[in-house]
């Protein structure tokens, strides 16, 4: 008896002693393996590198495009070999394979810029900038857009290639606008004034309208809208992704406010009146009131419910939607079959939300854009000197030559150079509609902070409440003031 | 004599390799039929029981899933003196009991009066017993996912047909409602089962009895039909309390469109929310998961001396000892 209890605690205490002794050690150590021919370049003898990409779906084939082109442009030298993870199941696996499975992680990963930081404090990630020099790559930081090389960059180095930058933006009903003779607005003035003018319209019974309907008219037959309930051009709810991921923080932003305090020390920034008149901005697009710049509603409230946009926006009840890019092209498909009969897809257009949430354009930050970009990163776990030079190949690749096939799928390229190239400014889909996404330097990503997670989730909690109909007559910055202080609550209590 | 003597030894040898034998085909096959769920009892309940009392008095460094240091007890103390901690686990808390204490008699009354319904076995019965337990055997994203389209805000069935505006998944109460209902649809065909095979069970000769006695319906069911499954009733309300303390799925599926989440925290969802990222706030989930386990543990057992003292004790069985020896 006494010897099965001496047993058990001496079995307790290895398993304590096993778990304890197991934490993850330092960063391996780096293997020089660099082969230089007589020019002195590095040779690639066949270096496989492994990456895993948070692209999914139809992004995910026009990146694997993109690689094959890289592949045979390397062929014998470097291969890349690529898994697409959904954004949803990245991080735990990463989270379990750099814990318990360090031999099956990846080589490199490509994944939202924005991470860095927190991948940095977890030791996951390397500065790959050290292996541009090495390799011979060109690297030339000022080509980057500042908002996307600053997430990116940490104790002045840069640890992730920043590849391109996207947010979300507006589709509009062209036709329905020239047929009662109103204009694309540019800005949130013109914005209010052309939805005003539409629901005035609608509300005398003379607002044209046509598209799916289940009212026996044809997609393309022009109909009177209903005066039955008023007319809301621009739907929009806090249970929309586009809403709780882009709106919210672009409306924060061009309307002076900050996602981090300046000091750098990357806390959250946002509990501010700035933030708050953003903000507001949203809530009275749904609840307007004496003081909101639009007289009447721009959306209905949907409540929780999300892509709101999309059935009004096909059905003509309304005139505008947010969206993915990465969807555009897949919406000009579909309105060149409802209305081949008549312009197809010129009936349609897309705007970025530059200027589109402030009333004074006149700011330096009127025309900013909420983004979020993507970057290659070289994980810590790579120990080949040669490797990480081929990770660093790869990610100059990627970000000069993924070009206007990615930029159709709504990335905007990171560097201005490639935006500037005459081929890609000449290809027909950037006048058709990627020149309306304006340039890497209108986007704003989130600045160097381990406490993303954090930061993020906390101030969509402020935007979902803000212009949620159950708080509508709670202050903005009563909302932002206390989930801001459970945000920082809870980063002390981590730090 | 010298002889014999080497026969007794062998026939002691052989008597005593044949009991080793059947000792070891005893012990063999002991260990056939325990091992597997011995194995299985030991990874997925010991292990993982030990391994989360000793993280919740670790500290954990963000970079690896491995505690980085001995906490003590600070990760408890936490919960109860944190400001922002114990509020939110605390309130989570509250709001899985609220929710239990609703929940739990509606799952063991409804099914109940279903499986007296079809005790009555009228016609077609079985078929009815059929469709009471298939939404159980359905996935619960599956459900959960008509549920959402089906009570849509804007465009959804139940609002056009009934011309009514109700944001059933963005309000708290309507989603809490809705959890309800979804709970009630898909959990109670199991406590249905139980309670339909209960009343099979019980002393038919017992209802004949209270007739002769002159007792009325009220009379047999409080007095034969309860007292008869009152073991399969403990067993459901036992089973339901707990599982409804570790209530996160429903809530996963249907309450992530509600603007204020902590009205919508589940203790066990709570806990799930501490999980993710990075591996900074395990000591505290780990923490969390020890203190609901024991909560768990002390309402069971409360529920547990209730319950015996209702189900008699074996008061009277004593009663009649006691009757016997006085005679």
């Amino acid at each position: 008896m006494k010897r099965s209890k001496i047993l058990t605690v001496l079995s307790i205490v290895s398993l304590f002693g096993g778990l304890f002794s197991c934490s993850s050690g330092s960063n391996t150590e780096e293997v020089n393996d660099i082969v230089r021919d007589g020019n002195g370049s590095i040779v690639y003898n066949n270096v496989e590198l492994k990456l895993w990409s948070v692209t999914t779906g139809e992004d995910a084939s026009t990146q694997d495009a993109i690689i094959g082109n890289f592949n045979s442009l390397y062929e014998g030298m470097i291969h890349v070999t690529t898994e697409h993870i959904s954004r949803y199941d990245l991080e735990s696996r990463l989270t379990s394979t750099m814990s318990f499975d360090k031999k099956n992680a990846p080589d490199a990963l490509f994944t939202h810029g924005h991470r860095t930081n927190e991948y940095i404090g977890n030791e996951w990630i390397q500065p790959i900038e050290d292996y541009y020099t090495m390799s011979d790559t060109p690297l030339d930081k000022s080509d980057f857009a500042p908002s996307l090389l600053n997430t990116v960059t940490h104790n002045g180095k840069m640890y992730s290639t920043p590849i391109d930058v996207h947010s979300t933006m507006i589709e509009i009903r062209t036709d329905i606008l020239t047929k009662n003779g109103l204009s694309i607005p540019s800005n949130y003035n013109e914005l209010v004034s052309v939805c005003t003018q539409a629901t005035e319209l609608a509300a005398k019974g003379n607002l044209w309208i046509r598209g799916e309907n289940s009212e026996g008219y044809a997609s393309d037959e022009w109909r009177k809208a209903t005066t039955a309930e008023a007319y809301t051009p621009f739907p929009i709810s806090y249970g929309d992704m586009w809403v709780h991921e882009f709106l919210g923080y672009t409306a924060a932003v061009q309307n002076g406010g900050k996602f981090l305090t300046e000091d750098g020390k990357g806390m959250p920034g946002w509990n501010s009146d700035e933030v708050a008149n953003g903000l507001q901005v949203l809530r009275g697009w749904i609840f307007p009131t004496s003081t909101s710049k639009n007289k009447y509603q721009l959306s209905l409230d949907y409540g929780s419910d999300y892509d709101v946009g999309i059935e009004p926006f096909k059905s003509g009840k309304s005139i505008f939607k947010l969206n993915g890019p990465w969807v555009y092209k897949t919406d000009l498909d579909s309105f060149s079959t409802m209305l081949r009969n008549d312009g197809g897809d010129n009936n349609i257009t897309t705007r970025s939300l530059s200027n589109m949430l402030t009333s004074d354009t006149s700011t330096e930050y009127a025309s900013k854009i909420k983004g979020e970009g993507h970057a290659i990163m070289l994980m810590s776990t790579v120990e080949s000197a040669t490797k990480k030079c081929a990770a660093s190949v790869f990610a100059d690749y990627m970000a000069y030559y993924s070009g206007i096939e990615w930029a159709r799928r709504g990335h905007i390229p990171a560097v201005n150079s490639v935006l500037n190239n005459n081929d890609f400014k000449g290809d027909a889909d950037y006048t058709k509609y990627i020149q309306y996404w304006g340039t890497p330097n209108d986007y704003e990503v989130y600045g160097p902070t381990q406490y993303y997670s954090y930061i993020d989730t906390y101030f969509k909690n402020s935007l979902q409440k803000s212009i949620a109909s159950q708080f509508k007559n709670t202050p903005i910055k009563e909302i932002l003031d206390e989930q801001y202080k459970g945000c920082k609550a809870y980063i002390e209590l981590y730090a | 004599m010298h002889k014999e003597e080497t026969k007794n030894i062998s026939i002691e040898l052989v008597a005593r390799r044949e009991k080793t034998k059947n000792n070891l085909r005893k012990t063999s096959l002991l260990g056939m039929f325990l091992g597997p769920y011995g194995i299985c009892f030991l990874l997925f309940f010991a292990f993982p029981l030990v391994l989360g009392i000793i993280m919740s008095f670790s500290t954990f460094d963000g970079k690896s899933l491995f505690p980085s240091g001995f906490a003590g007890f600070d990760n408890y103390i936490k919960l109860f003196t944190n400001e922002v901690l114990s509020k939110d686990f605390w309130s989570s808390i509250w709001n899985t009991i609220r929710f239990a204490l609703i929940i739990v008699p509606l799952s063991i009354i409804i099914p109940l009066g279903l499986a007296l319904l079809t005790s009555l076995k009228p016609p077609g019965y079985k078929f009815f017993r059929a469709c009471i337990y298939l939404p159980g055997i359905f996935p619960l994203t599956a459900t959960g996912l008509i549920l959402l389209k089906m009570f849509a805000f804007r465009g959804g069935f139940i609002n056009s047909v009934f011309n009514i505006s109700i944001d059933w998944f963005g309000d708290v109460g309507a989603c809490w409602f809705m959890i309800g209902l979804f709970c009630l649809w898909c959990g109670i065909g199991g406590n249905f089962i139980i309670l339909c095979a209960g009343l099979e069970n019980v002393d038919k000769s017992l209802y004949e009895a209270v007739n002769i006695d002159g007792g009325n319906k009220i009379h047999r069911f409080f007095h034969v039909t309860l007292p008869g499954i009152s073991s399969q009733l403990f067993l459901c309300i036992f089973t339901t309390f707990t599982g409804y303390m570790n209530l996160y799925g429903q809530v996963y599926i249907l309450g992530t469109g509600v603007a204020d989440q902590d009205e919508m925290m589940t203790a066990v969802y709570r806990i799930q929310n501490f999980l993710l990222g990075s591996s900074k706030s395990y000591g505290y989930a780990a923490a969390m998961g020890i203190c609901l386990g024991v909560l768990i543990i002390i309402i069971a057992i409360i529920q547990m001396v209730v319950s015996k003292e209702r189900r008699g004790n074996g008061k009277h069985a004593k009663a009649f000892e006691k009757y016997k020896k006085s005679k």
